[in-house]
């Protein structure tokens, strides 16, 4: 009987059987989930057939493995050639070596590789991009001539058709009829957005739009950048010198004439006419943003959450993205999470998936998975390229791939590295917060790089300069502490403040407590027999 | 007599979980063949019983989806490894009845009726399956992950993103929607 319902019990409710699943279903999983995501259609299971198919299928699924590992492996390394078309029928994932797209249900890509150059057209649809460091990708975006390059980027497309006529168009060669608006949204890196002959540089945390300039007026930036807006004043100015010589030259020649102001939009702009037909040139003063507006983290959190319950998903996560920046909040990062999730924004699931607590992750990559967002990562290989940005002198870096490895998969053998990085590369409050996790026989050497790079560590071993060393000899070896923090297995050398210490050894559960005094420049050594 | 949950699979080795999470295959076979009996369950019962080949697609993509989130996963985590699991199918088969081309799930039959003695135990699993089949999504969801899968009341709000007290009224209407369906067991 169920402790919460009694009257339940009397049906029986187990009468309701379900058949096994299929025993095929095992195999056809893992040849799925061995194939790249995006690309692993639902294996047709097959029962009866796959079991008398076993041994002969066995034998040749081991070859494709073996040769899809290959291809895998070579791809991860040296991103090849190549040429494709997809039309996501749902949330789908398009590796392209180390760039990659997810894509939204319903968008359709064509992409080609030539060495690390990605050409790509985006026809329709809505796809979040992400740029390897070393690739360049150049969209085609709507067919009507908005061209957006990106290199080492975050970024997402957006491909709107005029509704009404969406229904009924087939072909993508009538796509630029109704192709209504292309967007594009920066979240890092460097994107370039080209449309009717102006090249506009999109910074990373804003959006630019192209209007099809069939439907709709000219675009609007969503953000101008002082770049683009003293191109404008220079242009302006331009304009204006050849006004003025054009009006010096006709009055100059010929005699003055009765003729109509004229409306064209400079003239409009230099006389600061807002009437008549200039009305139609009339600039409307944009609003200010809400994030630069105000900072209220609790209230621009508020606005997430009202958008996330009427299901308004992206705007959700600006608003949560927001209010992150204005103060970070663990909770507001997990909402921030979700709406990146429930938005299909893989790149931004990721960046914000990797700033959760572990406690919070499973929950989240549970509603991620469940939408189609793969936000899983690969510890090992964010592990290597750790490694490989520290042997380059790439230390920022490394350090940052080593903790997101460690966000990945908690390894606390990477606490050195990450230690060694943020000391190297001069990050002294990531040094003063992982030389806290360190047993201190094992930072010794890296106290010195971190103080060589002028970062005082407190409670952290001391250099020459300030301090003796420590050597610590026992039979049989114990675990040394040096004031209560574990210092390793004797022998131990060890470098310490001047001053006075203690020092515990520890065999099996007994354990012995010397007192002992360093002096400045000193080495003090301890041989104890504790047989 | 109450519904046993589905026969719970000896926990999986934190061992076998570390290989699985780095993608040896071995023991990926070995998580599959553990939890693909009660994945299964969870989303046909979740269909309805309705639709085998659906129940077929959707537990195969829950765990294509598992194998390639399992790297991120935290065992000592809030949630267990077969929760999580259930999550996804969940979500994914949610999603499934959420589209409109399920209508056609109906034309599945639930179940035949026999007339026999022996079909007894069938003839009343085929009444269970079309009352819990006629509930709400969001009632069947809760009451199935209750009855069949004995997860929690936390466990369940955490599953479908729910409020707790939310998880106990959906819970209390579906049991009260069965009873109505199904009369007196004994008449």
């Amino acid at each position: 009987m169920r402790d919460d319902d009694d009257q339940l019990a009397t049906y029986d409710l187990d009468a309701w059987e379900v058949p096994p699943p299929s025993p095929g279903l095992v195999d056809a999983v893992i040849a799925r989930a061995k194939q790249p995501a995006g690309v692993a259609p639902l294996e047709e299971l097959k029962p009866e057939r796959r079991r008398r198919g076993l041994v002969i299928g066995g034998a040749l699924a081991a070859v494709l493995v073996a040769v899809l590992a290959l291809v895998l492996w070579g791809t991860q390394r040296a991103p090849k050639d190549g040429r494709g078309e997809v039309i996501a029928t749902r949330a789908q994932r398009l590796d392209l070596g180390a760039s990659n797209a997810q894509l939204d249900p319903g968008a359709e890509v064509r992409w080609q590789r030539e060495k690390h150059r990605i050409s790509a057209s985006q026809p329709r649809g809505a796809a979040s991009w992400q740029v390897g460091e070393d690739d360049t990708l150049v969209i085609d975006a709507g067919a009507m001539g908005a061209s957006v390059e990106a290199a080492g980027a975050s970024l997402r497309v957006e491909v709107t058709m005029n509704v009404s006529d969406e229904r009924v168009i087939g072909a993508s060669a009538l796509t630029a009829a109704v192709v209504a608006l292309v967007t594009v949204v920066v979240y890092e890196g460097h994107v370039k957005v080209a449309s009717g002959g102006q090249t506009v540089v999109v910074e990373p945390g804003s959006r630019y739009e192209v209007q099809n300039p069939a439907l709709a007026p000219p675009p609007v930036a969503g953000t101008v950048t002082s770049e683009e807006l003293a191109q404008k004043q220079q242009m302006i100015e331009d304009l204006k010198r050849q006004i003025e010589e054009l009006q010096h030259q006709r009055t100059a020649t010929a005699a003055p004439t009765a003729e109509p102001e004229p409306c064209d939009e400079v003239a409009c702009l230099l006389t600061n006419n807002e009437e008549g037909c200039c009305t139609k040139y009339k600039k409307t003063p944009k609003p200010a943003p809400e994030e630069t507006a105000s900072c209220d983290a609790p209230q621009l959190a508020e606005k997430g959450d009202a958008h996330f319950a009427k299901g308004q998903f992206a705007a959700a996560l600006a608003a949560f993205e927001a209010s992150s920046k204005c103060k970070a909040s663990p909770s507001v990062a997990a909402k921030a999470a979700l709406a990146a999730c429930r938005s299909k924004n893989l790149a931004r699931a990721k960046v914000w998936m990797g700033k959760l607590p572990a406690e919070k992750r499973d929950a989240v990559t549970s509603v991620c998975v469940g939408e189609g967002i793969d936000v899983s990562c690969d510890a090992d290989a964010l592990r290597d390229k750790g490694q490989d940005h520290l042997q380059t002198g790439m230390d920022a870096a490394a350090l940052a791939m080593f903790e997101a490895s460690m966000a990945c998969r908690p390894d606390s053998s990477l606490l050195r590295m990450a230690f060694m990085a943020a000391c190297r590369s001069k990050n002294e409050a990531k040094a003063r917060f992982y030389v806290t996790k360190l047993p201190v026989s094992t930072t010794t050497g890296i106290v010195q790089i971190c103080e060589r790079n002028g970062i005082v560590l407190p409670g952290a071993p001391a250099s020459k300069a300030n301090g003796g060393v420590l050597r610590i000899h026992s039979k049989p070896a114990a675990t040394v502490f040096i004031d209560g923090s574990k210092a390793g297995v004797t022998p131990v050398t060890a470098r310490v403040p001047a001053g006075k210490h203690k020092i515990t050894l520890q065999v099996g559960d007994e354990k012995y407590t010397y007192p002992v005094t360093v002096e400045e420049g000193k080495t003090e050594t301890i041989t104890k027999d504790l047989e | 007599m109450p519904a046993a949950a589905i026969a719970d699979p000896p926990s999986f080795d934190e061992l076998t979980l570390r290989r699985a999470q780095r993608g040896d295959e071995r023991a990926w076979r070995d998580l599959i063949e553990r939890y693909q009996r009660p994945v299964h369950a969870l989303i046909w019962r979740l269909l309805g019983g309705r639709a085998k080949h659906r129940a077929e697609d959707l537990t195969q993509e829950t765990f294509v989806r598992v194998l390639r989130a399992l790297p991120g996963f935290d065992p000592a985590g809030p949630a267990s490894l077969s929760t999580w699991m259930l999550t996804i199918a969940t979500r994914l088969t949610l999603n499934e009845l959420r589209r409109p081309e399920h209508a056609a799930l109906d034309a599945d039959p639930i179940g035949e009726e026999r007339s026999d003695a022996a079909s007894e135990r069938q003839r009343v699993g085929a009444a269970i399956a079309r009352a819990v089949g006629a509930l709400p999504e969001a009632q069947r969801a809760v009451f199935v992950l209750r009855e069949y899968h004995d997860l929690d009341y936390q466990d369940i709000a955490t599953v479908l993103e729910l409020d707790l007290g939310t998880v106990k009224s959906r819970l209390a209407r579906a049991r009260a929607a069965l009873r109505a369906h199904l009369g007196d067991p004994h008449a």
